[in-house]
């Protein structure tokens, strides 16, 4: 383990921009992270992190960041704050070396790849004044915002189930050659794809219960998950996860008096109430943007993280790493609990008996 | 030669055949698979299984090399045509580095996947693995890059690779792109035009993993081809009806070739007058000149008449000017158009060819044991599952 570092925090006065670096250069770091961050002025990308250090210098010329690296730790004692955008069996340790050295973190999902790893890292922000988040990116989103405002006004009565199906077929162009969706590298659709989804229905119940679970991995990762799923109020509801197919993509809540319907890829969302629909977002102050896309989440994203670790508000949105502990334990309860789902067409036991 | 004991090599195994012999070899066999891929974001169902998966283009020598390592056994089910340059095809250049790959390294079997497309079309009689390998039409790069692929291996049988070519007709089921989900698309909302006459041969895709399994056993297998398919040669009509069974909208029926001809005339016709439309309806000039100019008036009139209010105001507005403009009929009318095969399907789908199995049975020991009513009730309940019905 390093030497620990003295590190001294932001003033909250200060008007400074807070110093960050990013760690990982692949695709999300390309698509979201770097664009969103030119539109927070608070902040100043002062480091790009990557092994491939040709990769890291490309996009720091995009970007004007002036200072690239292959290790991460040539960035401890030089900036505020880190986000954390490595392969999923990466984050958790990196994250925990930097908090130790009081560097905050904005750790991408999944922080950690279990449970164990996930509680390690906790247990580094109690010995540090550094500040552990992580990117459910998703919770930005206004329909998603609306609805949980919506739940806790009571729009739709008591709630009575909920459904969600988030699916489509896997085409990520992974910028790292190595990244790999299995047991020790990416993990499969309940760690990767769910871990959004949980922690949404989460952000807008409180903690879940699993009731029951199918998943179909074979000895590796499953690709498809089903999942029963119980709120603290008993509310009974159903989680749905492809990497395969084309789902709904949608929450769909049900309540005694209407019912509430987002879609996230495509904001904001929607209410039907006694025959009459009412369309809702929460997009901020001033803005009259009700379509949303996943770039201005990573922007909002952001700007509460500033925020945050200059201490001028405590994260009303953004994840903390207790939540992300939380769907770790959700996670890894449907792997546990869940039966193998093999369907009829996928069955090679015709084979075996005719041979 | 047992499955069990063998390290095994797929190539191409993230596409429809090589995901599902992947599968039967790890989980039925209990094999020790080596999978090999050109991209992993396209490889999601392999990642459910206990197998090795490695990154590597089959035109790679090195990465062949390094695939190879350890390997007794090699399945080449790569494949892929580029059009504008066949020779550096992995059905063609891939095929190449692969067998000859597989010859240095003295592997036990090498299994090449090719295709029953490699006898062309040579019309109403039964095809066997005795009829000369010729093209379907003029430029049919699939079935020629097919052909040199069977020659290559070959060649280098001769040389001692202990290959067998598997040659499947039309091999359907669940995944299957061009087989399953291209007419289930289709038909979900259109109907679909086939011509009177023609036959196919369809086979599930694990009667064609049985074959395949059966050629890497059997050490008699070695330096023959064998054409694999189910037992029955069916119209093609039959065949799609099986889809629109699944509950499509869309219908399948058959049409003459003179009846597909005037499909098309018209097809076109009503695609180059659209485009005329559109060329009056958002060039003011041209509009202008129309009251000088008959033709120009009654095109203009006409765009009127069968585009919608919507569309045509979204092209005065210029909405739709340039490469955002419609290349065809406005959603609500297209939904009801049937569709049309190209020349190259449609003549694919005329051939009165069947396909004889005999030698598989014979030698490999071969039965196609998924008729088409069981294969489609499994392709339907897997459809329903992916929501393409």
């Amino acid at each position: 383990m390093p030497a620990r570092q003295v590190f001294l925090p932001i003033s909250s006065t200060s008007d400074a921009p807070v110093r960050i670096a990013i760690v990982g250069c692949g695709s999300v770091v390309e698509r979201f992270h770097l664009p969103a961050s030119t539109f927070v002025p608070e902040l100043s990308v002062e480091f790009l992190v990557d092994r491939e250090l040709r990769r890291a210098t490309t996009l720091a010329a995009l970007y004007h960041v002036p200072n690239v690296a292959a290790d991460f730790r040539e960035i401890i004692g030089k900036v505020d704050a880190a986000i954390i955008a490595l392969p999923h069996n990466l984050n958790a340790e990196v994250s925990r070396e930097l908090l130790n050295t009081g560097i905050s973190v904005l750790v991408e999902k999944p922080m950690a790849f279990n449970i164990a790893e996930g509680q390690h890292l906790l247990a580094a922000t109690k010995h540090s004044r550094a500040l552990l988040n992580v990117g459910y990116t998703r919770r930005f989103g206004y329909g998603v915002q609306f609805i949980r405002r919506a739940l806790r006004e009571n729009l739709i009565g008591r709630i009575t189930g909920f459904s969600v199906e988030d699916g489509y077929p896997f085409d990520w162009k992974s910028a790292a050659s190595e990244f790999r969706l299995d047991k020790i590298g990416g993990g499969g659709v309940l760690l990767d794809l769910g871990s959004h989804v949980l922690d949404m229905v989460m952000f807008w119940f409180g903690a879940l219960t699993v009731q029951s679970a199918l998943h179909d991995s074979l000895g590796a990762v499953e690709v498809n998950a089903f999942a029963q799923l119980q709120t603290p109020l008993g509310v009974r509801g159903t989680v749905e996860l492809s990497w395969e197919r084309l789902l709904r993509n949608s929450a769909i809540i049900e309540g005694t008096t209407g019912r509430l319907e987002v879609e996230w890829y495509s904001n904001p969302a929607t209410a039907y109430l006694s025959g009459s629909m009412l369309r809702g977002t929460v997009a901020p102050e001033g803005s009259n943007q009700l379509v949303q896309t996943f770039d201005t989440m990573f922007v909002e994203q952001l700007r509460e993280w500033v925020r945050v670790i200059r201490g001028r508000s405590a994260a009303s949105v953004l994840a903390t790493g207790g939540d992300a502990a939380i769907v770790l334990e959700l996670v890894e309860a449907c792997r546990s609990q869940g039966k193998i789902w093999q369907p009829p067409w996928s069955s090679t036991e015709r084979e075996k008996l005719s041979e | 030669m047992r499955m069990e004991k063998a390290k095994i090599l797929v190539t191409g195994a993230n596409g429809f055949l090589g995901t599902r012999l992947v599968e039967f070899l790890a989980l039925a066999y209990r094999a020790d698979v080596r999978a090999l891929v050109r991209d992993l974001g396209r490889s999601v169902r392999l990642c459910r299984l206990p197998v090795e998966i490695l990154l590597g283009d089959v035109r790679d020598e090195r990465a062949i090399e390094r695939a190879l390592d350890g390997c007794s056994i090699v399945i080449h089910c790569a494949s892929g045509i580029d059009a504008t340059k066949p020779h550096a095809s992995s059905t063609f250049l891939g095929t190449e580095i692969v067998a000859r790959a597989a010859h240095l390294k003295k592997v036990q079997r090498f299994v090449h996947i090719s295709s029953a497309a490699v006898y062309g079309s040579p019309g109403e009689v039964e095809v066997n693995e005795s009829y000369p390998l010729r093209r379907r039409w003029k430029r049919d790069v699939y079935g020629a890059a097919k052909i040199a692929g069977e020659q290559f291996v070959h060649e280098l049988f001769l040389k001692g690779l202990c290959a067998t070519i598997i040659q499947p007709t039309i091999i359907y089921g669940p995944y299957s792109a061009e087989w399953s989900t291209h007419p289930l698309q289709v038909l979900k909302t259109n109907d679909y035009v086939l011509p009177k006459g023609g036959v196919l041969s369809p086979v599930y895709v694990d009667d064609v993993v049985r074959a395949i399994v059966l050629a890497a056993a059997k050490p008699e297998s070695v330096g023959n081809r064998y054409i694999v398919s189910s037992s029955d040669s069916i119209e093609w009509s039959y065949f799609y009806q099986a889809y629109t069974r699944m509950g499509t909208i869309g219908r399948a029926f058959a049409v003459t070739d003179d009846e597909y001809s005037r499909l098309v005339r018209q097809r076109k016709a009503k695609s180059n007058f659209a485009a005329l439309a559109r060329l009056v309806v958002q060039q003011p000039e041209i509009r202008k000149a129309a009251a000088a100019n008959s033709v120009l008036v009654w095109s203009y009139n006409l765009a009127k008449r069968c585009l919608s209010a919507e569309h045509l105001s979204q092209l005065r507005a210029g909405h739709l000017r340039g490469a955002s403009a419609p290349t065809s009929r406005p959603a609500e009318t297209e939904q009801s158009a049937a569709f049309l095969p190209g020349p190259g399907l449609w003549q694919l789908y005329k051939s009165p060819s069947r396909y004889s199995i005999e030698k598989a049975k014979r030698e490999l020991g071969y039965q196609a044991q998924i008729d088409l009513k069981m294969g489609m009730e499994l392709t339907a309940e897997w459809a329903r599952w992916s929501r393409l019905i």
